[in-house]
């Protein structure tokens, strides 16, 4: 009987253990899921003292271009953040630039005895097509987003209103919106 | 023999000479101008009708000049031109060939879709480079002619199809019939060259 008691309390405090052991096992680590970038706008982020709940205001033609961009997913963004999202064609635009560029030169060395105006004027037509290619693919792109967004916390705080850019992204699932912005952490003056 | 000494050549004349018909550079310009007046108006009218029946109007007649300035100066033999005859007509084969097999391919499923601007870009680049090569080899017949500037182009226009290939291929479709414009423009100054100043200026206008 005795034997008995005690095999039972051993099998008991065996699956107890387990049950702790169980609890232990980490949760499988879930992948971050990558949302879909499919329409780039404009947000504007302000306080409300008389307000209970948060309100989300979407004009219509916001509304109107985002149901566009959602039928439409296939084709992701503008013609710009695709260009800048596809490595294989950002590699072949810049090749041929680089071709174009490099028998331009040619070109124009070998006719410099011949020179005229004519061929100036082509060189600088040429010179300006590549300057705007360059705008093009943002060569000459302004600040980052975040900066925009640093003064948040102390508009919202003064309640003023804080505006930037916002890419809206599709996510799977049916969780809430999401609002991620893009802070960076300062140092004050007298922190390390 | 003594029969075709007898021959009166003297009243032989060219056939098509007497039927051919006579219009001035004025009456040539009034037809042109007139033209283009009752188009804007039709367009205007009706903008969408008049759009789908002058495709299908206006496809046949440029395809039609440009075809017809090809028939009459392709030489009967090609001579020292055999190699830029065979460059043509084996581009123009290639590029047909895929053109018809890029749909065919996409709709097997045998690429994704986010690679299609790439498949179309790779068109375009191949296109661009078989007009240079032509443009450059024609060059090369002709003496005192540096055609070289070709080159830097057709890169430059290489790249920029690489940017948008969409936007491109759009383009391509709206240039292209501008073409025979330039076609026409040959034609006349060889066989109307009185109406060639009174085009221009209609084209400039």
């Amino acid at each position: 009987m005795k034997r008995t008691l005690i095999l039972t309390l051993a099998v008991c405090a065996l699956l107890a253990s387990a049950i702790f052991a169980f609890a232990d096992i980490p949760r499988p680590k879930s992948t971050p899921v990558q949302g879909k970038t499919i329409l780039y706008s404009g947000l504007t982020v302000t306080s409300d003292p008389k307000g209970y709940e948060a309100r989300l205001q979407i004009s219509q033609g916001t509304l109107k271009h985002l149901q566009e961009a959602a039928a439409n997913s296939g084709n992701d963004g503008s013609m710009v953040q695709r260009l800048m999202h596809s490595s294989t064609r950002t590699i072949m635009a810049g090749t041929f630039m680089f071709l174009a560029i490099s028998f331009a030169g040619i070109w124009f060395a070998r006719s410099a005895e011949r020179r005229n105006n004519k061929a100036i004027a082509a060189v600088f037509l040429v010179a300006i097509v590549f300057g705007l290619a360059t705008v093009i693919v943002r060569a000459n792109a302004g600040p980052p987003g975040y900066i925009r967004w640093q003064n948040l916390p102390q508009s919202l705080m003064d309640g003023k209103e804080t505006a930037g850019g916002v890419q809206i992204e599709l996510v799977p699932g049916d969780d809430n919106m999401k609002l991620i912005i893009p802070l960076r952490k300062t140092k004050g003056p007298g922190e390390e | 023999m003594e029969r075709a000494e007898k021959i009166n050549i003297g009243v032989w004349r060219e056939p098509r000479v007497g039927t051919r018909t006579h219009v001035n550079a004025r009456a040539f310009a009034a037809i042109l101008i007139g033209s283009a007046c009752v188009s804007a108006a039709l367009a205007t009218w009706l903008p969408l009708q008049v759009s789908i029946v002058s495709v299908f109007l206006f496809a046949g007649p440029h395809n039609w000049f440009e075809a017809r300035y090809f028939l009459m100066r392709l030489p009967a033999r090609f001579g020292r031109s055999r190699n830029f005859f065979i460059v043509a007509f084996t581009g123009i084969g290639l590029l047909t060939l895929a053109y018809i097999l890029l749909p065919a391919l996409y709709y097997a499923n045998i690429w994704s879709g986010a690679n299609w601007p790439n498949a179309i870009a790779g068109w375009n680049t191949l296109m661009i480079l078989w007009i240079g090569a032509l443009v450059l080899m024609r060059g090369r017949q002709k003496a005192n002619r540096d055609w070289f500037w070709v080159l830097p182009v057709a890169f430059a226009l290489c790249a920029l199809n690489w940017l948008a290939p969409e936007l491109f291929s759009l383009a391509i479709v709206y240039v292209h019939p501008l073409v025979a414009l330039w076609f026409l423009d040959r034609h006349l100054r060889r066989t109307k060259p009185e109406w060639l100043k009174t085009y221009r200026r209609c084209l400039a206008w």
